[in-house]
């Protein structure tokens, strides 16, 4: 009884495996009549790899939906209606700009939700559904096991999958990131007008520290998410917020203890006392002492949350305190396409005698009512009160 | 047989509805033997033929809607199998459905190995720090890249994971040669390996980059949407060659259950069987974690249902094991896409949410007792 179920079982199995190349084989099919359909043009992504995309994209399935702040900026108001479908990320970790963004397009609610990679919920076959012209993928999913796969089966579904970058390299990649964006929506020219304007303000820096000789300001980055009761993650310049202090010209004390993420041991920090601290802010509604900034802050409660950070234990001691050197800067700076405003906020708040007349504020707003196309509200960066 | 307290009424029923000729030919025993036997099958045939319609359920469920008419048509007509309901029916919903009739399967047909040589209810595969091992693997692999397997290609993160899978049953083979370890000094060695490897994937993430440490944690959770068909066939392909293996050792496996005294009495060199097939629970269970992940519960859970199904006896429970796991796990699949429809809701956690009240029930059911 049990061999001959056995057997069943396995023989069914090995037909199933033997069959695989009759699936692949219609596959192919499948891939044929879209290419019949409409010539692609061929595009480099940030991997490196050379995809055929038909151009331009009129249906776009974005797998990370925080990729709507560069889609919104090079592709203004209409890019909405050519974004068919999205992942949960957006709902999941920035409700403020989902509601900033409902307000104003309404229509994003209907925007079909694919899932998202990192809750293990993002659903391939509701991208096949959607039939798109091209997936975008964030570069950072490139260390998913099984993703290459989900490309491979895209591919034979005629689906082109393109990686974009605001992340793992925030100052090398945002450019041709945003350059290949233009080249899906067919708006080159507001991309080429956006990464002009962007490498003319990261210049800013750059030129005049490169002039600078003593560079030896020190720093501390912290993620305000966790509150000011629990320290959140710092950040190596390897990775995140911890790269804006080395493009702001600062020492990181956290490189060389932190590989690339994790808490600092208070008394480290207490030990190495940086001459300034900056705690990032954003919406975490999880945490009530977490620091807030971005499109629904305002100033006065943001800064005394940010004043809460300042009476920790053992705090009183760090001369960034007593010299009311303690900033809060918007989280998203270390990922976003406008990253520009957070490296020159650090720069002015590391050496703001070299950079007395640059204000990073004015030059973000300026960006955001040029590029994007929702009103400008909130705050974005903010001091310690005299 | 202590489940099966029910049955002499049932046998006296049966036997009064005998011919004399039948009653004279076999002895009452016999009789009782071929009812519970037969009840036995009768079991395995209803699991085999609900799992075959769950797994029409799972491939005819995902979030886009296609009709039962075009899955069956697709599926046995050929011809049909083109453009993209073929496409997302062979390409995409088949293998994993196939996938959690595998891995639901293995995985409990593993547990049932393990606390049967382990005489312990509480074994699962993991019980030997597997699924930890696994996950030290695959960690290993996504903070460390390509560099460690270069000829893995795609397979990287699963052939590490699948490695150092191996490595636990080699630990714990190696400590068997210098002692032979009782089943108690096994499971507290698999605790203090599995401690081990917990360490170390912590220690990884904690090297990790913001990116890796995600990918690690998404691996950890469990997961079917990676399956495709090479992975399907390897699994398919190890499940067929340790299966038979089991169901050779039934017998052997049966009398282990006596006590590991008896078994020896039986003329069974117990220590030599535990290890052998502790090599195949691991390859098996290794396998499995590989290209899933750590999906938990069922390789505890589906045998014990099994259990109250069908008793003992390894050659009714082995297979019942199989379809109870496979029939845990295809069930998950499907609430996986229906939870939140369009998205895939982790498959592990909705095992262990059908899975404990399954077994909750079946445990307080009166007259039946947990050995």
């Amino acid at each position: 009884m049990i061999k001959t179920v056995l057997r069943a079982a396995v023989a069914a199995l090995f037909m199933l495996t033997a069959a695989l190349p009759v699936f692949a084989g219609g596959a192919t099919e499948l891939q044929k009549s879209t290419e019949e359909r409409q010539a692609a043009t061929p595009i480099t992504d940030l991997a490196g790899r050379v995809v055929e995309v038909k151009l331009p994209a009129e249906r776009i399935v974005l797998a990370s939906s925080r990729h709507l702040h560069e889609f919104a900026a090079v592709g203004g108001a209409e890019v909405f209606d050519r974004i068919c479908g999205w992942g949960s990320d957006l709902k999941l970790y920035d409700m403020d700009t989902y509601r900033t963004y409902k307000e104003a397009f309404p229509q994003i609610d209907e925007i079909r939700d694919i899932g998202y990679h990192y809750k293990g919920t993002f659903s391939l076959e509701a991208v096949v559904g959607l039939a798109p012209d091209v997936v975008v993928f964030p570069l950072w999913l490139q260390s998913q096991d099984g993703i290459d796969a989900d490309i491979e089966v895209l591919a034979q579904a005629g689906i082109p999958v393109v990686y974009i970058d605001y992340y793992i390299d925030p100052f090398n990649h945002p450019v041709p990131s945003s350059l290949i964006i233009g080249q899906l929506l067919g708006k080159q020219e507001r991309a080429k007008e956006i990464t002009d304007y962007y490498e003319q303000q990261i210049q800013v820096v750059t030129d005049r520290l490169n002039e600078c000789e003593s560079r030896d300001v020190t720093a501390y980055i912290e993620s305000g998410s966790k509150g000011s009761l629990e320290y959140g993650n710092t950040y190596s310049s390897a990775q995140g917020l911890g790269a804006l202090i080395a493009k702001g010209g600062g020492i990181n004390i956290a490189d060389g203890i932190i590989q690339n993420t994790g808490p600092i041991n208070p008394e480290y920090l207490l030990e190495a006392d940086p001459d300034a601290i900056i705690i990032s802010g954003s919406y975490w509604p999880a945490n009530e002492t977490s620091m807030r900034l971005g499109y629904h802050a305002e100033e006065a409660s943001s800064r005394a949350l940010l004043e809460n950070f300042t009476h920790r234990e053992g705090w009183k001691f760090l001369k960034a305190v007593q010299n009311k050197r303690v900033y809060s800067l918007f989280h998203g700076f270390s990922f976003r396409i406008y990253n520009f405003a957070g490296i020159q906020a650090v720069a002015c708040w590391l050496y703001p005698e070299l950079f007395a007349d640059v204000d990073p504020a004015e030059n973000f707003r300026e960006f955001h009512e040029r590029f994007m196309p929702v009103p400008y509200s909130g705050v974005w960066m903010l001091e310690l009160d005299d | 047989m202590k489940g099966s307290c029910r049955f002499p009424t049932a046998v006296s029923g049966c036997w009064n509805l005998m011919t004399e000729t039948d009653k004279k030919r076999i002895s009452p025993s016999r009789a009782l033997y071929r009812i519970i036997t037969g009840r036995k099958k009768t079991m395995l045939t209803v699991l085999l033929l609900i799992i075959m319609l769950l797994l029409m359920g799972d491939i005819v469920t995902g979030p886009v809607p296609l009709s039962l008419k075009t899955v069956i048509r697709s599926l046995f007509m050929p011809g049909h199998a083109e453009g993209m309901s073929g496409f997302i029916i062979w390409r995409l919903r088949l293998p994993v459905a196939l996938m959690a009739i595998l891995a639901g399967g293995g995985l409990s047909a593993a547990g049932a190995e393990m606390q049967t040589i382990l005489n312990n209810p509480l074994a699962s595969p993991f019980t030997m720090g597997v699924s930890a091992a696994a996950g030290f693997g695959a960690a290993l692999a996504i903070v460390l890249g390509v560099g460690i397997l270069p000829w893995a290609g795609p397979f990287l993160v699963p052939a590490n994971a699948f490695l150092f899978s191996l490595l636990t049953s080699a630990l714990v083979l190696a400590l068997n040669g210098r002692r032979e370890l009782s089943s108690e000094t096994m499971v507290l060695a698999g605790i203090a390996v599995l401690f081990l490897f917990q360490s170390g994937i912590a220690v990884l993430e904690f090297f990790a980059a913001e990116e890796q440490l995600q990918a690690i944690v998404f691996w950890l959770f469990g997961s079917l949407t990676k399956t495709t068909w090479p992975r399907l066939g390897i699994t398919a392909l190890v499940c067929g060659i340790v299966l038979p293996l089991f169901a050779k050792e039934a017998w052997k496996l049966t009398a282990l259950r006596l006590g590991d005294a008896k078994a020896v009495s039986l003329g069974i060199n117990v220590g030599h069987l535990r290890m052998r097939i502790l090599v195949l629970i691991s390859l098996l269970t290794g396998t499995i974690v590989a290209f899933t992940g750590t999906i938990g519960f069922i390789g505890l859970a589906g045998p014990h249902i099994a259990r109250m199904f069908t008793g003992e006896d390894q050659r009714f429970f082995l297979p019942a094991s199989f379809l109870c796991g496979s029939l845990l796990l295809s069930l998950a699949s499907i609430l996986s896409k229906i939870v939140i429809p369009g998205t895939i809701f982790p498959p592990g956690v909705i095992t262990s949410f059908i899975g404990v009240p399954f077994l909750l029930v079946l445990l307080l059911k009166p007259g039946r007792r947990f050995r």
